[in-house]
């Protein structure tokens, strides 16, 4: 058993020095930290499970190349953030560039979409409107500009406050106001075009309009 | 904008402006302090618009559903680590940074283990140097024990002009 295993209340400041200082383990348990967050934010961006990997194998490595121009005046996992959308955003840019950003079909994002038509953590079966709902979503959700999936996904699924989507974003906390506004409005867009027939009910839940 | 009553989730009233939409999503988002969140509320009490906004914007904001997301492979951590290793010391970048210079490309250990490999091949040639040296000074050793003689460029001059005078020579 490890010190830091057997010193898990380590705050992420103490990571930090540590591994400023050196600590290879330090920053293995930054990692492990923070992985499933991580994880969580870049399958938020992008279908492609392999890619989710590698990009956020290259958030942490610049995470530690990076560390020692963090200033602590704000949350770490904020900083993270920043670079992992960054990251993210550069890579779909580069991939764009290179013309291999393919169109996927359907049946691909059908193939690849996370936990559709497969049981849930706990095993049981996910129920079909949330999950049919959960992949509408996405594909909506890819339609849009890059700065509008970005605000969305941060606020959406990251719960983020607007003071912590301003810090990952480097923007004004009014910007993050009007351009989710406007994210949301070109999302409602989205989804009257692609998909008419569904509209919300008062409960909360979603219906086809036939 | 097409908004109307019918449209799908998020879809305030075509009468509400702008400033008490992004109102109405800050309520939502429970990004208003206490003061303007009572005040906003007592709006809502008596604007049906203000209220279908709200109402929109929870719809819409209900479709954002977090499916489970994928977990880092085995090997994961081990690749960053790797990673992280083959990268310049961080005094370094922030040497570099601070002095407005690029990143070196390597690291000063990189560039140690550089020079270790450069010596190790400077070593490795002059062992050879020596072997091939060797080989050939044995190899002069056998040409002079083979028993040839060498002539000066005199002695040949001379002799070749010896041949000559007997070849003129009158019988």
């Amino acid at each position: 058993m490890t010190a830091l295993q057997i010193m898990p209340e380590r705050t992420d400041a103490d990571l930090i020095e540590a591994i400023l200082d050196g600590s290879e383990s330090a920053f293995e348990t930054l990692i492990e930290r923070y992985s499933d967050r991580l994880f969580g934010l870049l399958s938020r961006m992008t279908r492609d499970r392999g890619e989710v990997e590698d990009l956020a194998q290259e958030v942490f490595v610049k995470v530690f190349r990076k560390l020692g121009t963090f200033q602590q005046d704000s949350a770490f996992y904020t900083w993270l953030y920043r670079i992992a959308v960054n990251t993210a955003n550069d890579h779909f840019a580069r991939r764009k560039r290179r013309r291999l950003h393919l169109v996927e079909d359907d049946a691909a994002l059908d193939a690849q979409a996370p936990g559709v038509g497969e049981p849930d953590h706990a095993g049981a079966a996910i129920p079909l409107l949330e999950e049919e709902l959960r992949e509408v979503t996405r594909q909506v959700l890819d339609t849009l500009p890059e700065k509008y999936r970005t605000i969305l996904v941060l606020r959406e699924y990251e719960d983020m406050a607007y003071n912590d989507i301003a810090k990952v974003l480097e923007c004004s906390i009014g910007t993050v106001e009007s351009r989710l506004f406007r994210a949301r409005h070109r999302f409602k867009e989205a989804l009257e075009r692609k998909h008419p027939d569904l509209v919300p009910s008062r409960s909360g839940t979603y219906r086809r309009s036939n | 904008m097409t908004d109307s009553h019918d449209t799908p989730a998020g879809t305030p009233r075509e009468d509400l402006s702008e400033a008490d939409r992004i109102l109405a999503g800050r309520f939502v988002d429970g990004e208003l302090p206490a003061k303007e969140r009572a005040a906003f509320e007592a709006r809502l009490a008596e604007d049906a618009a203000l209220q279908a906004a709200v109402d929109g914007q929870a719809d819409l904001s209900a479709m954002f559903v977090p499916g489970p997301a994928p977990q880092p492979s085995a090997g994961f951590r081990a690749r960053v680590l790797a990673a992280a290793r083959r990268l310049p010391d961080s005094e370094e970048l922030s040497a570099s940074q601070s002095s407005g210079h690029q990143a070196p490309v390597v690291s000063l250990a990189t560039q140690r283990a550089h020079i270790e490999a450069f010596c190790r091949r400077l070593l490795v040639a002059a062992a050879l140097l020596i072997l091939f040296g060797g080989l050939a000074w044995a190899g002069i050793l056998r040409q002079a024990d083979s028993g040839q003689l060498e002539a000066s460029r005199d002695e040949i001059q001379q002799e070749m002009e010896r041949l000559d005078a007997l070849i003129r020579e009158p019988r």
